[in-house]
């Protein structure tokens, strides 16, 4: 038998189940087709625009950080393009071009580069970027200012502030079926409640995402809604006013769920979740912002070295056998 | 009814469909044999012959000191013909026998059959077991004999026998299970008699219907022992998990199966037990499934211990195409040869040959903490911890997360979508600690 080439030798398994973080990254971007859609559809080509800047900004800019940081190019996994896709889902449609410019640069480079990269970020990048965003420009990521110029038939004033400046006794004019099919302002890719439901149940399907994370995040702003609404009907909203509206839906599959940010055991995932769905309507029932979601999640961020702690114990190490 | 299973595992392609129909053939007696000295947990053989001695086929070539060893056999009648380093299955060269076949193949004298094992008592059964060189032969070797030696203030109630075989491509123990029921059967009721049980399960997964009707009917309503139709999942055969399944008993972590009073052995190592101890036979063959996409003909063949793979490549209508990796084992937990001239040994389960184009080549990235590995993993580890750590060769660190407790069955690597080596970093650690620890 010819030698000349030799046997490849190396570790077991040899074997893989043919998963990668680009076919991952690739299948959550698919899952935000239904809620995109329709919002692409509301809103028309300052939309398309808005999706197509940051996405490729957001490329371009990693891009820019592998070769300033002369590290392996890693624009192919996805990774990039999707937390470029998940700013542009939470911007307005009206947003400028150099805001959604500088939003994808934030996001891939305070976001994520400066850490090393994919995996080390303690932050969901696409919030941090739309945090500073917020902060920064309020009257562009006012919805409500920001959509002054779109009439779309259905009632144009973004539900939370009219409940922040209005009170309970004015979001009865919202009809709950329509804020689940997505008749309502926000941003992009973040109204259609329907759309954005379809794209999380087909990732936790096909297991991309984690129930855990998605289910308690649900639980935690109903619970605490819930409670809410039951101590003082007149002063805070209901708990289903409160899933349908903002960024929630988009919060519990697509932004909570991102892996490098939260827990990987079981009981974290819980708390991160749960944390995530009370801090949300805390800061909405409490606090001075509309919606909640996008500091909600980046605090349970930084929790999760803490949640770390918890882990199950092996196999073996705990003996009862009866 | 729902299945017996555990948490966690992966269900990967079973692929037995290349050898699962195919009966053992008898590979013809080879012109050679390289008999290592080492092919079982604990100390290796020394040499009881001299190089240019007569040897016939059953002699004892191999005695090792202590407890924990098995003595080895020639598995032909010739002359040996070397003894020194050889490459061996588990990569490196060790000393070996080179045996030049006469072509006789001649029985060793004094090889005394006993066809009722109720005449013989507990010891003379177990000694029967030591000299027959008796080992695990579903991979890991261990020598029976110790296995059946449990100290007297751990006692077994319960044996188990694994016909599992959950390792993808492999059918070895699969075809033993279909064409001599009566051997494994035989060899269960032997251990039994030596540990004085009269309770055993035979574990088989459910994707090997055949095997589960053929050992239920040979068994004749025998009351002590129970065949247990196991849910196809991967490592359904590891010796803790199959206990956990069949008896829901855990076993302590760093403890033996013998810790909760059971005792698991491979059908291919009791049909031996028949053999050593009913016929005087010692190991010198075994079935082992010469398999993939790259060979010819998959065949699960019946060989002498210490027959080269290239042989059985030739045998099996040699290869189709360009071989990548060969395997000693299945694609889960096989070791990569680097040699076509290494020998079947005794836990040599089955020999898988990867194609080179399908042979993954890509690097791998960070983790990225999706938490896949500690969803499959059937020691409730967290791989992906200990991964991290021991790439940044924070030993102490890992230490925590208890990597001595894996089992290395490849679960967590199989799923990993940045496709990280994380066997490769826990043995890494494991490594280290066991260095650490003889520093110390």
């Amino acid at each position: 038998m010819n030698n000349s080439k030799k046997l490849i030798v190396s570790h077991a398994p040899h074997w893989h189940n043919g998963s990668s973080i680009s076919a991952k990254n690739i299948n959550i971007i698919f899952a935000t087709f239904p809620a995109l859609l329709i919002g692409l559809s509301y809103y028309g080509i300052p939309a398309v625009g808005v999706i197509a800047l940051s996405i490729g900004c957001a490329m371009i800019a990693e891009l820019l950080m592998n070769l300033a940081m002369k590290r392996e190019i890693s624009i192919s996994d996805g990774s990039a393009a999707l937390s470029g896709l998940l700013l542009g889902m939470l911007l307005p449609a009206s947003a400028p071009w150099w805001l959604v410019v500088i939003g994808s640069f934030l996001v891939i480079v305070i976001g994520k580069q400066i850490f090393g990269g994919i995996g080390s970020n303690p932050l969901n990048p696409t919030l941090i970027g739309y945090a500073i965003l917020m902060i920064s420009w309020k009257g562009l990521l006012d919805y409500n200012e920001a959509l002054l110029d779109y009439d779309l038939g259905f009632i144009m004033s973004y539900p939370l502030a009219t409940l922040k400046h209005f009170g309970v006794s004015a979001i009865t004019k919202y009809d709950m079926i329509n804020l689940f099919m997505g008749k309502q302002s926000g941003g992009i890719g973040t109204t259609c409640g329907l759309g954005l439901l379809i794209g999380g149940f087909y990732l936790l399907l096909r297991g991309f995402i984690r129930w855990e994370i998605s289910l308690s995040f649900l639980v935690g702003v109903y619970v605490s809604a819930f409670l809410f609404n039951i101590s003082n009907p007149e002063g805070y909203a209901s708990p289903l006013f409160h899933l349908l509206t903002g960024n929630i839906m988009l919060g519990a599959f697509f932004l909570a769920t991102d892996d490098t940010t939260s827990p990987v055991n079981f009981i974290p995932m819980l708390i991160f979740g749960l944390g995530c769905g009370i801090m949300t309507v805390l800061i909405r029932n409490l606090g001075v912002y509309y919606d909640g979601v996008v500091f909600a999640i980046l605090l349970m961020n930084i929790t999760n070295p803490l949640l770390d702690k918890i882990y199950p114990k092996a196999i073996g190490k705990v003996v009862e056998n009866a | 009814m729902k299945m017996k299973s555990f948490r966690g595992g992966i269900h990967p392609p079973g692929n037995k469909e290349y050898s699962e129909k195919k009966p053992i053939e008898t590979f013809p007696l080879p012109d050679q044999v390289i008999i290592p000295l080492s092919q079982h947990l604990g100390a290796p053989c020394n040499p009881v012959v001299v190089e240019g001695e007569l040897v016939k086929k059953g002699q004892k070539i191999g005695e090792g000191k202590g407890f924990v060893t098995a003595p080895i056999h020639a598995s032909l009648s010739g002359k040996v013909t070397a003894i020194k380093n050889f490459p061996h299955p588990s990569g490196k060269d060790l000393p070996a026998f080179l045996i030049q076949s006469d072509g006789k193949d001649e029985w060793v004298e004094g090889l005394n059959s006993t066809e009722n094992f109720l005449d013989l008592s507990p010891e003379e059964m177990k000694n029967k077991i030591r000299e027959a060189g008796l080992v695990g032969m579903g991979g890991a070797a261990f020598p029976t004999m110790v296995k059946l030696s449990p100290p007297p203030e751990k006692p077994i109630d319960t044996i188990i026998l694994n016909g599992v075989e959950c390792e993808p491509y492999i059918t070895a123990d699969h075809r033993l299970m279909l064409e001599e029921p009566h051997r494994i059967i035989r060899g269960l009721k032997i251990i039994m008699q030596i540990l004085g049980v009269s309770r055993a399960f035979i574990g088989i997964e459910a994707n090997k219907p055949d095997a589960i009707k053929m050992i239920t009917e040979s068994l004749n309503h025998e009351p002590s022992v129970k065949v247990v139709k196991l849910k196809v999942k991967y490592p359904q055969g590891a010796e803790k998990h199959l206990i956990k399944a069949i008896l829901n008993r855990e076993v302590p972590s760093g403890g033996l199966p013998m810790d909760v009073g059971a005792l698991v052995q491979n059908v291919g190592t009791v049909g031996a037990i028949y053999d050593a101890v009913c016929l005087g036979i010692p190991l010198i063959e075994r079935v082992t499934t010469v398999t993939g996409a790259a060979i010819m003909e998959a065949k699960n063949l019946k060989v002498r211990i210490g027959t080269p793979v290239r042989e059985l490549f030739q045998f099996c209508g040699g290869l189709t195409e360009e071989a990548g990796k060969v395997l000693m084992g299945g694609p889960m937990m096989g070791i990569a040869q680097h040699s076509l001239d290494i020998p079947v040994i005794k836990g040599t389960t089955g020999i898988l040959i990867i194609p080179r184009e399908k042979v993954e080549k890509e690097g791998f990235r960070p983790c990225i903490r999706c938490g896949k590995c500690i969803l499959v993993c059937p020691m409730k580890l967290m791989p992906n911890t200990i991964g991290n750590f021991a790439a940044k060769e924070l030993i102490e660190d890992a230490e925590k997360f208890h990597p001595l407790d894996c089992i290395e069955c490849g679960s967590c690597n199989y799923v990993c979508p940045a496709k990280r080596p994380l066997v490769h970093f826990i043995r890494y650690v494991k490594a280290e600690i066991g260095a650490k620890g003889r520093k110390d």
